[in-house]
């Protein structure tokens, strides 16, 4: 997941030798794309498919957690 | 609540699917989903949505749809208990299952990992409101793939400053049919074909250096449909349109010797009209600003299919 601090890291790649980093590209991108804390619960390692978590779990003995939406949770719901 | 979890394999998963395929890991999820809290239920829709434990084997544990944390944890805990409860032998998978699922086919099985994945970002933009109000702050993503060979037709075939090329419009019109969607409040449907104004996207070598070319992106889309359809869950459907009107405006940085690209970022900003059945906008179809960002997917960026996979027609 790209958050704010990677982007800046991005705008400085994207920068070209006519273009400061603070450009108001960057600027307008950042509105855009969201902030670390928008995305906090993405620190639960949430896996994305529930036949690789069922055999993980299976092999771990553990029990499995599934978040089950309209829409993937991980992507546009 | 992060103690109970990690006694868990979490993972989240796209329902519909799951509801409604016919391979292994549908048939394992149909096999708890009814003992569920949403078991039996045909309306207002038959939808299994929620949260659910299970064991490895598919063994139903508990579930719940909710967000409020109190409940949550009180159902992570029964579900604990259950499983503490529970004999060895209904904990796993067996061998038939194990060989089934491995034989499961999903279309994120397709991601192109040698092409380009960008992450997708859309929101309401110049918004005026309560910061406490979700409907201030939202905000939803997807992603879009590219395979190897259309990230390649981004880049022009003279690498000269000021050398360009038209991006194909297969790709730009799926980027702007499937993905320049309003779903900032929640899921809308893609545009038909027939809802295509316009969309070009041109690619311009701004700079080459240490085997790198720079690249500016610039063009614009416009879509326009109008129809019949309900706005709200309910109700009969009636004469409706909707579109978006944006400006594309973008940086990519292509690695010459890995064919690859480095960086890339695209915006998509502009207005947005009307309002479809799930997204929220009942109150608020006229024209508004609204922004897309497409950025560069990182290696951990979670690999979900595209929200519209199924219309990129790839075999």
């Amino acid at each position: 997941m790209l958050c704010r601090p990677l982007l800046a890291l991005l705008s400085g790649l994207l920068a070209t030798a006519q273009e400061p980093v603070a450009d108001t590209f960057a600027a307008r991108l950042a509105k855009i794309v969201p902030a670390a804390e928008e995305l906090a619960w993405r620190t639960v390692p949430w896996r994305a498919e529930l036949r690789t978590a069922v055999l993980e779990a299976s092999r771990l003995d553990k029990p499995v957690l599934l978040w089950a939406m309209n829409g993937h949770p991980l992507g546009q719901t | 609540m992060q103690e109970l979890l990690t006694q868990f394999v979490t993972v989240a998963d796209e329902v519909g699917r799951l509801q409604r395929g016919g391979d292994a890991e549908c048939d394992l999820f149909n096999g708890f989903c009814e003992e569920g809290h949403y078991g039996g239920r045909a309306k207002p829709t038959n939808t299994r949505q929620g949260i659910y434990a299970i064991a490895p084997s598919g063994k139903f544990l508990a579930s719940i749809n909710t967000t409020d944390a109190d409940r949550m944890a009180a159902m992570l805990q029964q579900a604990m208990q259950r499983w503490r409860e529970l004999p060895a032998a209904e904990r796993q998978l067996d061998a038939e299952q194990v060989r089934r699922l491995g034989e499961s086919k999903r279309f994120e099985d397709r991601y192109p990992q040698d092409g380009l994945v960008l992450a997708e970002y859309m929101r309401d933009l110049d918004v005026v409101g309560d910061d406490n109000d979700w409907l201030t702050r939202a905000a939803n993503e997807d992603q879009a793939w590219f395979r190897k060979e259309e990230a390649a037709s981004m880049v022009p075939a003279s690498h000269d400053v000021g050398a360009h090329v038209e991006l194909p419009s297969r790709l730009v019109d799926r980027l702007v049919l499937l993905h320049l969607v309003d779903s900032v409040r929640g899921q809308a449907p893609s545009f038909p074909k027939e809802a295509l104004v316009e969309a070009s996207l041109r690619s311009e070598v701004t700079a080459v250096a240490e085997g790198r070319v720079h690249l500016r992106l610039s063009g614009k889309s416009k879509t326009a449909q109008k129809g019949k359809w309900r706005v709200e869950d309910r109700g009969d459907e009636v004469e409706h349109g909707r579109g978006i009107d944006v400006q594309f405006e973008g940086r990519a940085v292509w690695h010459v010797a890995t064919q690859r690209f480095e960086a890339f970022a695209l915006l998509a900003t502009g207005m947005r009209h009307g309002a479809t059945q799930y997204n929220q906008r009942g109150n608020d179809a006229a024209p508004k600003a609204i922004g897309f960002a497409f950025v560069l997917a990182t290696a951990t960026h979670p690999r979900v299919a595209p929200a519209f996979w199924w219309e990129y027609g790839w075999r």
